[in-house]
């Protein structure tokens, strides 16, 4: 991946903003990974990540032309990922109130596996489902503060909350898992 | 919440101070922080318990995977964007969606068909029947959107978003009858297969 500093980023949108494309396919490169980190610590799987880095940039696509240089493009991706990510979790709440998660839970079930040889992969599968007990705002505060290191500054920007806010709710949503965790432990 | 009982400037309460454990079991607070948490957690044993219960489940999240996309990701996903983008210039739902341009075109549209529909009703619908009439209209109305949003759930949720910005699914099937629940599981069935 190349590496693009804040200036060279500005060109980019300025090159963009003026009709050449190919700058968007540089902006794209510069920040999918990150948007696809975020969508997938948020919703657990692949294919799920992959389709909302899509819709991210599709969107983009369309609104970079009217992008206002105030806010950082990072801060506006992270926002729409979120956002994104939400709407996702929301329409899997409506499948599961129908009792369909529940069969596809049960087919994932681990049971009659030996336990020694996918231990490390239970632990990984636990704190998921752990993480995606979390509510939804909650857990993009997660995902975005532990695993992809965003300051506070960064994610009450992308969520539009106070640095405080955010601050106080990675602390909520820290103890939760702990609780989850926790009990997973005693079990 | 417990307050250290020398206050100094920059004590903490415990709420407060819990705020910052995250970042000082990371050793990521500035000097100034780190030495008015310490003050604190000297004199909080709440906060001290919160401290090293939090390093336990740092060390158990290190399990948590980082997911690389792949080496090929990017150049699959530029093509799937490009590939978008150009079938959604083609043609798009959403040309049919009221544009926010026509929005008060259509309202007015929408207010005289009203009207009309009111003056052609019969007298006993317009004094005693319009109510539940309207009702009807607005149920079948939220759940043919319902039914949109499920339909569209792979890729194309954005129109009906943009039709309904604050749609909340909760909210809509808390307020969905026993008939509209059954009608929407069918369809669930028939979409998920």
């Amino acid at each position: 991946m190349s590496r693009i500093d804040d200036m060279h980023e500005k060109e980019l949108i300025q090159r963009f903003q003026g009709g050449e494309s190919w700058a968007f396919d540089r902006l794209m490169e510069k920040h999918q990974e990150r948007v696809y980190r975020i969508a997938f610590g948020m919703l657990g799987d692949r294919d799920s990540a992959a389709d909302i880095v899509q819709e991210v940039f599709i969107r983009a696509f369309r609104s970079l032309k009217k992008f206002r240089r105030d806010s950082s493009l990072s801060t506006w991706l992270h926002r729409i990922t979120v956002n994104l990510s939400i709407g996702e979790i929301r329409k899997r709440k409506v499948r599961n109130h129908f009792s369909l998660g529940g069969f596809t839970e049960r087919l994932r079930s681990p049971i009659g596996r030996p336990s020694k040889e996918l231990d490390r992969k239970d632990d990984r599968e636990r704190i998921q489902k752990a993480v995606e007990k979390l509510p939804p705002r909650q857990r993009a505060i997660f995902v975005m503060r532990h695993d992809e290191d965003l300051s506070h500054v960064e994610i009450a920007g992308a969520l539009e909350l106070s640095e405080g806010a955010v601050r106080a709710s990675y602390f909520q949503a820290l103890k939760k898992l702990r609780e989850e965790l926790g009990d997973h432990e005693q079990a | 919440m417990n307050r250290p009982n020398n206050m100094k400037a920059h004590s903490l309460f415990c709420q407060e101070a819990q705020g910052f454990l995250p970042e000082y079991a990371g050793k990521e607070l500035d000097p100034a922080q780190r030495s008015a948490l310490e003050s604190h957690l000297g004199e909080c044993a709440d906060c001290r318990k919160e401290l090293e219960s939090l390093s336990g489940l740092f060390s158990l999240l290190e399990a948590r995977s980082r997911p690389e996309p792949g080496e090929s990701f990017h150049r699959k996903m530029r093509s799937r964007v490009h590939g978008k983008i150009e079938a959604r210039r083609r043609w798009t739902l959403k040309d049919l969606a009221p544009k926010p341009a026509f929005s008060p075109v259509f309202a007015a549209a929408a207010m005289l068909l009203f009207l009309l529909l009111w003056w052609t009703l019969p007298d006993a619908q317009r004094d005693g029947e319009i109510q539940p009439f309207l009702a009807q209209l607005e149920r079948e109305a939220t759940s043919s959107l319902m039914d949109l949003s499920l339909e569209l759930a792979d890729g194309e949720s954005e129109i009906v978003d943009d039709l309904l910005p604050s749609t909340d699914s909760d909210d809509l099937i808390a307020n969905l009858s026993e008939s509209e629940l059954d009608r929407l599981a069918e369809r669930l069935e028939e979409i998920m297969g």
